[in-house]
């Protein structure tokens, strides 16, 4: 379980309070600047905040970098490193050291998510030779082996900062097959996010931002309302039923 | 293939690859230690004038050269990481010219100091201050790295313009040992030198156990720190160790450029990026990289002989612009 009571950050984040259950999927939703980047940082333990937040029993503020890295993991925007190595070669990077001499556990699971994210026939690419979309897959890859819990028993957060946002709509579609299996798995998620459709349909929770203050925090039906996001976004949003599932068109 | 059979395949590569270049170091030491003015063989009689040539002039000599090489290819090395620039040099940044201008100001203004420790500490202040400049600089001024590597150009620049005033107002004899800093020689290098690379060696081989940690670094700062390395701490220490290195190595034998470069860069391209292989084998590599040149320098001309800097900047300039031209870098 997640506990976050009063966390802030300069002007960018204002004091906020949730609680996040364990497995549970938290969407972070919100206009451009509007705080969702830095609520991840700030609740991995990677940027000076105030308040307090708690993985667990673990209290992020207090705890040291080398500690947190075993309780949550976090994927930044993409960025594409300077040097170039094959992906096998990346991927061994987030393994936690003490996994990495089990070398049947550490193959059965890198086989297992290069499965679920289709990076079979890519385990020997050059990253650079990688398309925006691969790419992508493969941090996700290594962000799931940083605490997948057969290599890693502490584990209990994964934060996404828009994980979607090199993929396309079906690339999109394993990433959310992940993510459920990892909140499965008991471990909670927390990733922001512009697809309000995708929130819509596999969010457990949403949390809605406006210039770093907490509008709404709840369940998607009663967050994605027509009105609360045309006041929010500043656009017209119409909620229409296809298939009788709640579909979100804007103007 | 499993995953963890790619990963030692690749491993099994560096492996092979270590053999090959210890066994061409040691191999290219023995033919250092036999050519020369006089050919010595080991297998024929040793007269006591033979003897001393080895034990004096080229078995000091050939550790200088392995000590520098090691040294400026692993700095050239890690600096590649921390800059996040594969192009990133010692000699291209102007560290080595910030090590060569201290030493230039303490030859002439507290000659009392000019000694090899004097020289150490003197180079390795340079250098110091000089890549924090540099640090200082890309952080204030959130310079990319493009920006950084031209800032260092200019710091180089500047180096060059003080150690040439020098040179205007020098006298005979500081003249000439200001020329043998510029062209980079390892020709003077006598046992007591060696005092230097004792301070060297645990630094190079504290820097090659930090391969995992700059693996780490090498995937961007941010990743790193989410993996759990505290990436700050981290820099400056890696700063400090870089910086003693070239210290030392422009205090052992002059401004000795792109072995910094060259051998790292070789090496990703040959074998793969992974820093925890990748510097020993520069060490490896750069120690035979200059035994190599050293041994061309000591024997191309008939009576005298080339400095070291030159041979190494003719064989690496080249490469240098066929790096930047293929654009081998990145992206």
């Amino acid at each position: 379980m997640i506990r976050i009571n009063s966390l802030s950050v300069g002007s960018r984040l204002l004091p906020l309070s949730l609680t996040i259950e364990k497995g549970q999927v938290l969407h972070v939703i919100g206009p451009n600047g509007s705080g969702k980047s830095t609520f991840l940082s700030a609740l991995s333990g990677l940027l000076e905040c105030g308040g307090t937040a708690f993985i667990d029993e673990l209290d992020v503020r207090q705890s040291s970098i080398e500690t947190l890295a075993s309780y949550r993991a976090f994927l930044s925007q993409s960025d594409r490193p300077a040097f170039n190595l094959i992906v096998a070669q990346y991927l061994m990077l987030s393994i936690p050291a003490s996994a990495q001499a089990d070398t049947t556990q550490v193959d059965s699971t890198v086989r297992e998510l290069a499965c679920l994210l289709e990076l079979e026939d890519k385990l020997l690419r050059p990253i650079h030779h990688l398309s925006g979309g691969e790419w992508q897959r493969v941090r996700l890859c290594a962000i799931c082996l940083q605490i997948w819990p057969t290599l890693n028993p502490n584990a209990k957060l994964l934060i996404l900062d828009e994980p979607a946002a090199p993929l396309d709509i079906g690339q999109e579609g394993l990433l959310y097959k992940l993510i459920r299996k990892v909140a499965d798995m008991g471990i909670t998620v927390v990733m922001s996010n512009h697809d309000l459709n995708r929130t819509m349909h596999n969010a457990d929770k949403v949390l809605l931002l406006e210039n770093g203050v907490i509008q709404q925090c709840g369940a998607p039906e009663t967050v994605l309302t027509e009105e609360e996001l045309a006041r929010v976004f500043k656009t017209q949003v119409t909620k229409a039923l296809v298939d009788s599932k709640p579909v979100l068109i804007f103007d | 293939m499993e995953f963890s059979q790619l990963i030692q395949r690749k491993q099994r590569r560096w492996n092979l690859f270590a053999i090959v270049a210890t066994l061409s170091l040691v191999f290219l030491s023995i033919i250092y230690l036999m050519v020369g003015e006089v050919l010595i063989s080991p297998f024929s009689e040793v007269t006591p004038l033979m003897e001393k040539l080895v034990l004096q002039l080229r078995f000091p000599r050939l550790l200088t050269a392995i000590a520098i090489g090691a040294a400026l290819a692993v700095s050239g090395a890690v600096l590649q990481v921390l800059l996040g620039n594969v192009l990133a040099e010692p000699g291209v940044l102007g560290i080595s010219g910030g090590a060569s201008v201290m030493m230039v100001l303490v030859m002439f203004f507290l000659p009392m100091f000019a000694t090899p420790i004097g020289f150490m500490v003197s180079a390795v202040a340079g250098a110091l201050l000089f890549t924090l400049l540099l640090v200082f600089f890309a952080r204030s001024a959130r310079l990319t790295t493009t920006r950084l590597l031209l800032v260092g150009v200019a710091l180089g620049i500047l180096s060059g313009a003080v150690v040439t005033w020098a040179f205007y107002f020098s006298d005979e004899l500081s003249l000439r040992q200001l020329m043998y800093w510029l062209m980079g020689s390892v020709g003077g290098a006598s046992w007591h030198h060696h005092i230097l690379t004792l301070f060297l060696i645990p630094v190079l081989v504290w820097l090659c156990f930090k391969g995992q940690v700059l693996d780490k670094l090498m995937m961007g700062e941010l990743h790193a720190k989410q993996l759990g390395i505290d990436v700050e701490a981290v820099r400056w220490k890696l700063i400090l160790a870089v910086s003693v290195l070239v210290g030392g190595a422009v205090a052992l034998g002059g401004i000795i450029g792109f072995v910094g470069l060259v051998v790292p860069h070789l090496l990703r391209l040959a074998l793969g990026s992974e820093n925890r292989y990748l510097l020993p084998l520069s060490a490896l590599s750069g120690a035979t990289l200059l035994v190599f040149a050293d041994i061309i320098a000591r024997t191309s001309l008939e009576s005298a002989e080339l400095p070291l800097g030159v041979v190494t900047t003719t064989i690496g300039a080249p490469v240098f612009i066929w790096m930047l031209v293929k654009n081998h870098d990145s992206h």
